[in-house]
Order: structure tokens, then C-alpha cells, then sequence
């Protein structure tokens, strides 16, 4: 085994040239998207212009790799005194240092890019203050294996308490450690195929279908743009004159439309949480999931604050569940920041539960109700957009369809409203909180309450004006929000937190 | 609702809507009036300017003003009747602040989740000798409590006690974090002391 010399500055594979430079041009091939329609548009463009444009392009491209090259140059790593040190940058050049002490995670990742050239990504993760994230793009596996072992020998001299898994350095000494290791390391889940595709087809593929609406509609203004000017035809005034006799084709155009979306959203689902595994170490848990970008995750018990079960009639139907974790960070974490554990089923929900906060699942809670004035509040933002709604269609359909549709919106918009006043509450037990939302769908978040960073209580003047208020937690992974409390009874639960969380001496990473 | 099945008496705990609260500086509202008038007054210069240079139908112009108008009816209610709700308070371990007219909010910082406090001013609050005080907690900053309008000596004892709780508490986390990692230690001298694989 070849022990790599850390304390003299690092470059990074060859490689990560071609890394940085492919990351660069998706990077810029997703910002100036539009760009590439042009030369297709015009006729004049494309006689004249053409040439200079490929020019033009390929002298950009040429500049990117330049560029990528010269980062590649100036990205220098070492492990100097009690620290991790990392110098980058062509024109503005930085130095980040990590102390030992700083380090809670270490990861390794490969995206398809990093696969195909076969080298792997390396992440140093800080305790979750700034943006102080050490990123190196491509190592040889071998070399990262050794960086990481040598930065956690360091890291572990500092932190005796951490918890952090090591990996196998080579295949004796895995065989020789294999007995003693069995103990501590077990599966908790791997997701087989039926499993995955299970997830897939219970996702909410209104997501996929938005996305889909959203990519058709810029779509759509291209081609009457480009059709128009090739045909002479004044589009619009064709298209809705007709409109009444093509109902029917918008009909099969609209199932189409959500054939299409539910498609997207399963194969986005399968593909993005393909192949997930997770080994459990002691009480962290580590997570391994993704087809393209294979993404290696560690979840600590310190670090996470909010655990969040998800599921819905199908899921339940199906018998699993989406868990998602989030972990302490130095910004509001949006849903596709959290670790994702889909397909898990109630057995392996307690055991990760037992895991992560020391507790039985069976907890005595204490409830706390929404008020039903909350789906009246939900009934007042949706009223705009449905109006807006109403009036495009009474434009276009006449009264008589409008007035149609606008009842089946409403009756579905009634169920979905009442649905999400009855299924939000907030409770307590003893060391727990427990939240819940949904509407369709049930979503049950679990937060220790040593966990909570603030709380306040917000009410806008009809609320102050019925005795009710928004109870609003923070933690260090962002915010939680319960709507439409009776005011007196979310003061003595604001107190009742307050009270426990002072009187821990837990803290809270 | 009842704590009944808890084993803390509901009366045991201190209710944070006893204390007695105190405002900040009358001072401040003066600093609002101020810090909101001069950008509102340039923005009504805006639309006037463009009717002057550019031909447009004086009913824009109506149309304009009478939003603004508007803007400015509610920004004035929210400064005149929310500034005697900004008070804050201290208890034994957290600091209380509420505001707001339109949207009261009633928030309660424990002071050993605090992470690191700064007494900040402004060039206006300068104009007015008064600071603010922000209390930075973990996680995104959207969490961070600011208390603006109160007087130095006001922000350098609320920051000293917090601190003084808050350190306090942080000794008492590394003591039991070093005890533990003891204890790890002692467990794992006890066990086979091997790297952990995967």
C-alpha cells in the first residue's frame, strides 16, 4: 500500500482538469441554454453568421479549458500542524484553513464525469458555520482512501468523541478486521429494484408535471415564434378560434400531459435514489445512493436536528415510507438538501429512530390542533390565482364550462384544504417535539427538543384579533412552522420547550 | 389541553408572558421615521420625474400615488402603533423580544443557544447614539434575534449576561463531552481496540 505524503502541498489528479472543465460547460451550458436556439432561428443568422458563431464558440471552449487548466495549477492541498490547509484560485486567490477540531465529515462522491474518468470527489464538512466546505474535485480512489484515513487518525487525536467511519484501507487488513467490525457495522436497508420502482410510482408526480408545464410553456413560445415567422400565420387567432371544436385534443393532450409528468417523476425518483444503501456504525448511519452521481452521506446523531417521515395512501398501501433527514447548517435546507431514506419500512423506521435519539418510538405526546381557521386562511391564497383562473377561462370557455371546472377545482381544493387543517398539529412528550402536516400526503417531522435554537410565536392582526397564533421552531437546520394555534395553549407549549430546553445540559450538535 | 401525563406540574413552569418587559429607546422611533421616510420620498419623486419627461395619461399617475398612498397609510400605522409593542426582557436564561403591529411576534432566545453576540450601529442609529444588538444563533440567520434601539450601557449588560450564561453552559457541554469521550475510551480499551471498518 502506497502511503501518500499529505504534508507537502497536493495537486490533484490530472484528471480533475478535465473534471472542472466538463463541470464548467454544463454549468454553462444550463445558464445560456437559450443561446444555442439561436443560430436555428434566423435564416439570415445562419447564412451569415453561422461561422463566426462556431468560431466564437469554439474559442470560448477553448478559453474554459485554459482556465480549468490554471485552477487545476493553483488548487494545492496539505495537512500542515493541526489543520487541513487548501490554496485556490487563478484571479482571486484563497486560503481556506480547517483545524482538526472543525472537522465533523469527511465524504466521497463520484458524478458521472468523476465515474467515467474514474476518480472520486472529496468533501471536508465543517460543523456547519460558513461556507468553509472543502471541496477537491478528483483523486485516485487509492489516494483519497489514504487522505481520508490520515485526516481522521488527526481528527480522532482531537475529537475522542467523534464518530467517524473509516475506510477499509486495503483487503487484508479488511479480512483481519472483518470479525470485530461485524458488531458495529450492520445494514440497515438496501433498496432493491421493485422497492425503488415501488418509491417511484408512489412519488407525488405533481412535482414532475410542474416542471414539465414549466419546460412546454418556454417551449411553446419558441415554436410560435419560429413557426409564425416560417408560415405567415398569425398563430394565436388561429389556435383559440378553434379552441371549442379541439377540446377534445386538448382533452388527450392533458392526459398526455400527466402520462408524461407521472413518467418524469418516477424515472427522476429512480434515478436520483438508485442502488440506496445504508450501513449503520455505532449509532451513525451511512448512505449511499444515486445512478448518475453516486452520493456517499454520512448522517451523524450529533448533527441531525429534524427527521421527517412521509407517506401517503399509496405508500401505505405499498408498505414503505419516505424518511428524510436534516442535518445542523449554516442555511435553511431545502427539501433536495435533505438525506433521503425512500423506501424504508416501519421496522427499519424504529431501529433508525432508536438510533438517532436514544428514545423508543412509543412516546406519550401531548396534542396541540390547528385550528380550523386555518383552512379558511388557506382558502384566501388560493382565492387569487383562482379567480385569475376563473376570469382566463370565462374568456376563453364561456360561463358554462368555466363554471364547470371551477366547481371541480373547488371541490378538490376543499378536500385538500380540509385534509391539511386536519392532519397539522404540533405535540410534545418528554424529549421530543413531533410536527405534522400533509394534506394528501402525511408528514411527521421529530426533533429533540434540546434541539431548538428559538421559538416565537407570530400572530398578524386577525389572529390577535381571535386569540390564535403561528408557532414558529428554529433549530439548526432551518425553520418549522405550525399554523393557526389557540394563543394560550401555544404559550404554555413555547414555555413547556423553553422549560425543558433550559433545564438540558444537552447540547445541540 | 393538559400536561397530565408529563411528569412536570404545569405550574412549575415559568411562564415567559410574566415578565414585565421593557421598551427601547423613544428615541427609535424617530430613527424609523426617518430610516423609512427618505427612501418612501425618493420613490415618490420617481413617477412625478417620469410624468414630467415622458407623455403618459394622468390616470397612471393617479393610479401610482394612490398605491403609494396606501403603502404609506399602513408603513405609518405599523411604525405609530407597533413601536410601543418593541420591548424585550431578560429572564434567568433567555432574552424575550416582541414587535409588530400588523404581525406581532413574541420570540424567546435561550441564551445558551446563542452563538456569538455584536453590538452593531448604523450611521442613522449613530446620528441618535443608540445600537443594536444581534444575537447570532446556529443555523441559517433567518434564526438571529436583533434588538435595534437601545442604549450602550443597555446593550453591554444584556451582552454580558448573556455571555456569562452562555459560556458557562459551554464548559459544562465540554466537561460532559470529555467525560464521555472517557468513557468512550475507557469502553474501548475494554473492548478490542481496532479502526473501524466498513
Amino acid at each position: 500500500m502506497n502511503k501518500s505524503d499529505f504534508s507537502t502541498p497536493q495537486l490533484q489528479d490530472f484528471r480533475g482538469v478535465f473534471i472542472i472543465f466538463f463541470a464548467d460547460v454544463v454549468r454553462k451550458m444550463r445558464r445560456y441554454f437559450f443561446a444555442f436556439f439561436v443560430p436555428l432561428l434566423n435564416e439570415n443568422f445562419r447564412a451569415f453568421v453561422f461561422n463566426y458563431f462556431v468560431v466564437a464558440v469554439s474559442f470560448l471552449v477553448f478559453i474554459a479549458f485554459g482556465y480549468a487548466y490554471l485552477l487545476y495549477r493553483n488548487f494545492k492541498f496539505q495537512i500542515k500542524g493541526q489543520s487541513f490547509h487548501l490554496n485556490q484560485g487563478v484571479i482571486k486567490r484563497s486560503h481556506i484553513e480547517i483545524p482538526f477540531e472543525r472537522i465533523q465529515n469527511i465524504n466521497l462522491e463520484q458524478n458521472i464525469f468523476q465515474r467515467i474518468l474514474n476518480v472520486v470527489g472529496f468533501q471536508v464538512e465543517t460543523a456547519g458555520e460558513g461556507n468553509a466546505e472543502i471541496q477537491i474535485k478528483a483523486l485516485r480512489r487509492e489516494v483519497a482512501l489514504n487522505l481520508k484515513n490520515q485526516l481522521l487518525e488527526e481528527v480522532k487525536q482531537v475529537q475522542p468523541e467523534i464518530d467517524l467511519p473509516t475506510h477499509k484501507q486495503d483487503k487484508t487488513e479488511d479480512s483481519t478486521f472483518s470479525k470485530s467490525s461485524n458488531t458495529e457495522t450492520k445494514e440497515l436497508m438496501e433498496l432493491d429494484f421493485i422497492s425503488l420502482f415501488k418509491v417511484g410510482i408512489s412519488s407525488n408526480f405533481l412535482k414532475g408535471l410542474s416542471l414539465l408545464l414549466l419546460f412546454i410553456s418556454t417551449l411553446f413560445n419558441f415554436f410560435f415564434d419560429v413557426l409564425s415567422h416560417f408560415l405567415q400565420i398569425d398563430f394565436e387567432e388561429d389556435f383559440f378560434n378553434r379552441i371549442p371544436e379541439t377540446l377534445t385534443f386538448v382533452l388527450i393532450f392533458i392526459v398526455f400531459m400527466l402520462f408524461l409528468g407521472f413518467l418524469i417523476t418516477v424515472l427522476s425518483v429512480m434515478i436520483k435514489y438508485f442502488g440506496l444503501r445504508v450501513l449503520r456504525i455505532k449509532n451513525n448511519f451511512e448512505v449511499e445512493y444515486g445512478l448518475i452521481k453516486r452520493i456517499n452521506q454520512v448522517i451523524k446523531k450529533n448533527k441531525t436536528q429534524v427527521v421527517e417521515v412521509d407517506t401517503n395512501p399509496i405508500k401505505k398501501w405499498l408498505n414503505i415510507n419516505n424518511l428524510f433527514v436534516s442535518q445542523a447548517s449554516s442555511v435553511q435546507l431545502s427539501d433536495a438538501q435533505k438525506i433521503g431514506l425512500v423506501g424504508i419500512t416501519n421496522p427499519q423506521i424504529s431501529t433508525f429512530f432508536e438510533a438517532i435519539f436514544d428514545l423508543p418510538m412509543q412516546q406519550d405526546y401531548v396534542y396541540l390542533q390547528s385550528n380550523y381557521r386555518y383552512m379558511i386562511r388557506l382558502f384566501w391564497r388560493q382565492s387569487v390565482l383562482f379567480l385569475i383562473g376563473s376570469l382566463i377561462g370565462y374568456q376563453f370557455l364561456g360561463w358554462a364550462q368555466t363554471l364547470a371546472i371551477a366547481l371541480f377545482v373547488a371541490s378538490i381544493l376543499i378536500i385538500i384544504n380540509f385534509l391539511a387543517y386536519k392532519k397539522s398539529y404540533v405535540s410534545v412528550s418528554n424529549d421530543l417535539i413531533k410536527i405534522g402536516s400533509g394534506s394528501i400526503n402525511t408528514n411527521t417531522k421529530y426533533l429533540a427538543l434540546h434541539k431548538v435554537q428559538s421559538i416565537y410565536l407570530k400572530q398578524n392582526i386577525f389572529q390577535q384579533y381571535n386569540q390564535h397564533a403561528d408557532l414558529v421552531i428554529y433549530t439548526a437546520s432551518g425553520r418549522e412552522e405550525v399554523s393557526y394555534l389557540c394563543y394560550s395553549e401555544a404559550v404554555k407549549f413555547q414555555n413547556f420547550i423553553l422549560y425543558k430546553l433550559e433545564s438540558s445540559n444537552a447540547s445541540w450538535i | 389541553m393538559k400536561f397530565s401525563n408529563l411528569p412536570v406540574d404545569l405550574k412549575e413552569i415559568p411562564d415567559f408572558k410574566s415578565v414585565a418587559l421593557q421598551p427601547i429607546s423613544s428615541k427609535y422611533k424617530t430613527v424609523l421615521w426617518i430610516g423609512w421616510l427618505i427612501p418612501f420620498v425618493l420613490l415618490m419623486l420617481i413617477p412625478g420625474a417620469v410624468f414630467y419627461l415622458v407623455e403618459l395619461p394622468v390616470l397612471y399617475l393617479v393610479g401610482i400615488y394612490s398605491v403609494l398612498l396606501v403603502i404609506f397609510l399602513f408603513s405609518a400605522i405599523e411604525i405609530h402603533k407597533g413601536f410601543p409593542r418593541r420591548k424585550f426582557g431578560v429572564r434567568e436564561l433567555d432574552v424575550i423580544y416582541q414587535k409588530g403591529f400588523f404581525v406581532f411576534t413574541e420570540t424567546v432566545v435561550p441564551f445558551k443557544r446563542v452563538q456569538h453576540v455584536e453590538i452593531k450601529q448604523g450611521p442613522l442609529l449613530r446620528a441618535f447614539q443608540l445600537y443594536a444588538l444581534k444575537l447570532y444563533t446556529a443555523g441559517a440567520s433567518s434564526g438571529d434575534l436583533v434588538i435595534n434601539g437601545i442604549s450602550i450601557s443597555t446593550a453591554q449588560k444584556l451582552k454580558s449576561k448573556i455571555l456569562q450564561v452562555a459560556e458557562i453552559e459551554e464548559e459544562d457541554v465540554v466537561d460532559t463531552l470529555q467525560t464521555n469521550a472517557e468513557k468512550e475510551l475507557t469502553n474501548q480499551e475494554k473492548s478490542n481496540p481496532s479502526t473501524k471498518n466498513e
